[in-house]
Order: structure tokens, then C-alpha cells, then sequence
């Protein structure tokens, strides 16, 4: 049901709530690149698991604005419900 | 003023759609640019430089994956299309095609042994042969990959009735319904649960069965796809398991091409109808048992084109019964 990468984002995301695409990828300890992280969030949006909005243009720099992801409430239950079963199936992962 | 990215971005507005532009090139650009301006306040210019050379470096990858992935897509929907009777003459031809070549460029070279020609060595011949196997391989092998290919096949998908779709839309949302919970479907147990002799244990195996398998994934693949149809009991007949899951589904056989194969059925649905409504089921598993505790029926269609968020329209989705069976003493 859920990629580790995906498993790994909402991890990161319930933990800190707004998070940019490169934060997450620092958070994420080299697991998370910068080419796929993107692909990787807009699919979960897709399914419903993350929302995300832009920030607002940076003054005077002229540039994109970037954008901000947080987990929608059936990110954080599927994540929930994730963790649970990975820790009833594997105890391992829970100790 | 023009900021770094720009012409990337404007390249990726003409490869790229919108959404795939706002939601995947437009946050690499925006990091992109945003690192580099920070470098550059700060007086690190080769930091800056570095950066954007990275930005470039993942830009082009990030673009890769999307036109992989797009292309995937479309050459699995185009091979997948009219029940892969492409995808499957194709590959006989292909096949045909090689080993006509194999065996055209195998006769002279036996033919011409090295005690006859000890000056020609074998892989001359081989490179000297191979382009004139070719043209005769192809022109024998492509009409009888095309042959065995479309064996039986309607090149075309017929028409249907627009009371046959409905009827087969709603025979699907009620098997859906049935199984992803069997107690708010009304329509289901009565089209399914209640048949007349059915003994109610066996009814209530039904239900347990349904409600312990609920749980999975659920895609579909352009305009086809595969239902696998598994009898529950062991030891039952091809020919028993065919017969049980034709019963259970009733009007929906018209949509399957049943075939048998050891204990189970296997299914090619004809058309678009339940690749259709898994579209609007969303991305999401569902097993159906479909009657009576004997047939199983597993919807399994493909990739997703489109996913959308994976909620069921009229039923519940798998996550609450995976949260119940969680809830659920071990």
C-alpha cells in the first residue's frame, strides 16, 4: 500500500507537518533524492496522502515560488494504519 | 531580469503538461533558484555554480523520468489494447521473425562446412548471410505472427447497448459493494447472498471469507483488463471452477472470455466497462467474492493512468478494514 519512500515522506511530513521538497530531502539523510522526491510527492497527492500549497513569491528575488507540502488526515491514517500492521507483521520493527 | 532556470522552464512548458509542470518542474526550479540566490548573497560563487550545475543535472532527470514514465504508459495501453491482441502479435511475430532468421542463416553455413571452404570462417558467413535471412524471415514471419496473433479477436470492440452497459455497471457496483462490506449492500446480498438453496453457512463463509480479503490494490491499464476468478475449496475441477464462477457472476459473463486452467479461471473482460469503473473506484485493490463462498473473484486491472484519490464512490475503501483488522484481537 505504501512505497518506503512514501512510508518515509509521511513519516517526515506527520512528524514536522510543513515541509519544502528539499527539506525533506535533508531530513531525509540522503534516503530521499532531489530528482524523484518531487515525482514521488506529486503521486502521493494523487492519491490523496499529502495537499500542498505555494508559498508566497519571494520579495524582490523574482523567482518561483516554492512549495510547501503537509499530510492530509488520510496521509496520517494511512500512515498510522502503516506503522501498526508493519509492527504486528514485523515485531522486529517495533523494538 | 532572467533567473537560473528559466530557459529550462520554458523548454519543460513545451515537453510537459500543466500539472506535471507545476507539480514536479516548478518546485526544482523554485529550489533551484532559491539555493542559488542564498550562494550568491552570501559571496559563494563557485558554491552557487555548483549548485546550478546540480539543479541542471536533476532537472534533466526528474524530465527523464516523466517522459519514461508517460511513454510506459502509452506503449503498455496501446500494446494492452483490444484484450493485447497488439501486445500479442507483436510477439509472435517477433518470435517467428527470429527463429525464420536463425534458421535461414544456420542452412548455408551448414551447407558450407569448413572442409569444403576452409578459407570462409564461419562468422564471415554468419555477418554475410544474416541481411538476406532477414527480408525472408520478415516476409513469412510477419503474416503468421499476425495470424496467430489476432486468433479469434475482434480487431474492432463491438458496440453495446446503453442498457447492457448500465446493467453491467450496476451488476459490478454491487459485487464491488458486496465485497468491500457486505452488510450496507443490500443489492449484493440480495443478488448474491440469498440465492435461493443456498445454505447459510455457506453464506456465512461467504462473509468471512469477503470480509478477510478485502484488502489490496486495484489499477487498470487503458481499455482492458484481467479478472482472475479462483474457486475457494480446493480440489474442484477446471471445468467445475469454470462452471461455479460463470454462476456467480452472472450477466457479467457476457463482458469475460472465461478460460480454465488448472483450479482456477481466468478471465479477458471485452471492452471498457470495468476498466471504466475502476477508474472511478480510484487506485485501490478489491478481491470480490462473488457468491455463495465458492468463487473468488479477484479485479485486477493494471496501472493506473490517472489515479485519482482512493476512495471507492459508493463503498468503503480497504484502509477501514485493514484499520479492523487491526483493531481486531490476534
Amino acid at each position: 500500500m505504501l512505497s518506503p519512500k512514501e512510508t518515509l515522506i509521511l513519516a517526515l511530513l506527520v512528524d514536522r507537518d510543513d515541509m519544502y521538497g528539499l527539506e525533506l530531502v535533508s531530513a531525509s539523510r540522503r534516503r530521499l533524492k532531489r530528482g524523484t522526491i518531487y515525482v514521488t510527492l506529486a503521486r502521493m497527492e494523487d492519491k490523496g496522502y499529502v495537499t500542498s500549497r505555494l508559498e508566497d513569491p519571494p520579495a524582490g528575488a523574482g523567482g518561483l515560488p516554492r512549495r510547501l507540502y503537509r499530510p492530509t488526515a488520510l496521509g496520517r491514517r494511512v500512515f498510522e494504519t502503516w506503522t501498526q500492521v508493519a509492527r504486528r507483521l514485523m515485531p522486529e520493527l517495533a523494538r | 531580469m532572467t533567473q537560473p532556470g528559466d530557459r529550462l522552464r520554458a523548454f519543460a512548458c513545451r515537453v510537459c503538461g500543466r500539472e506535471t509542470l507545476e507539480r514536479v518542474i516548478d518546485p526544482l526550479i523554485a529550489d533551484l533558484q532559491f539555493e542559488h540566490t542564498n550562494a550568491v548573497r552570501a559571496g559563494r560563487i563557485w558554491h552557487a555554480r555548483r549548485l546550478l550545475l546540480g539543479g541542471y543535472f536533476v532537472f534533466w532527470k526528474a524530465l527523464g523520468m516523466q517522459v519514461a514514465a508517460a511513454s510506459g504508459h502509452a506503449v503498455r495501453a496501446w500494446l494492452s489494447s483490444d484484450g493485447h491482441a497488439l501486445g500479442r502479435t507483436l510477439a509472435f511475430s517477433l518470435a517467428l521473425i527470429a527463429t525464420l532468421t536463425a534458421l535461414l542463416a544456420l542452412m548455408p553455413m551448414y551447407a558450407v562446412r569448413p572442409w569444403r571452404a576452409p578459407d570462409v570462417s564461419s562468422m564471415t558467413l554468419f555477418v554475410y548471410v544474416i541481411p538476406q535471412a532477414i527480408p525472408l524471415a520478415v516476409i513469412f514471419g510477419l503474416p503468421i505472427g499476425i495470424l496467430c496473433g489476432l486468433r479469434g479477436r475482434h480487431v474492432k470492440r463491438p458496440r453495446r447497448g446503453i442498457g447492457d452497459e448500465r446493467r453491467s455497471r450496476d451488476r459490478a457496483r454491487d459485487v464491488r459493494r458486496s465485497r468491500v462490506d457486505p452488510s450496507r449492500n443490500q443489492p449484493g446480498v440480495s443478488a448474491f447472498g440469498n440465492r435461493a438453496g443456498v445454505p447459510s453457512q455457506r453464506r456465512q463463509r461467504a462473509d468471512a471469507v469477503g470480509a478477510a480479503l478485502a484488502l489490496g490494490r486495484l489499477g487498470y491499464a487503458g481499455c482492458s483488463c484481467k479478472v482472475l476468478l479462483r474457486p475457494l475449496g480446493h480440489l474442484v475441477r477446471a471445468d467445475r471452477a469454470r462452471s461455479v464462477c460463470g454462476q456467480s457472476l452472472g450477466d457479467q459473463t457476457a463482458d469475460l472470455d472465461l478460460r480454465s486452467h488448472k483450479r482456477s479461471c481466468f478471465g479477458d473482460v471485452r471492452g471498457f466497462r470495468l476498466a471504466r469503473l475502476a477508474r472511478t473506484a480510484g487506485e485501490s485493490f478489491v478481491r470480490v467474492i462473488a457468491s455463495m463462498g465458492a468463487a473468488q473473484v479477484v479485479a485486477r486491472l493494471g496501472n493506473c493512468l490517472a489515479p485519482k484519490p482512493p476512495f471507492c464512490s459508493d463503498g468503503l475503501h480497504p484502509l477501514r478494514l485493514l484499520e479492523q483488522c487491526c483493531a481486531a484481537p490476534s
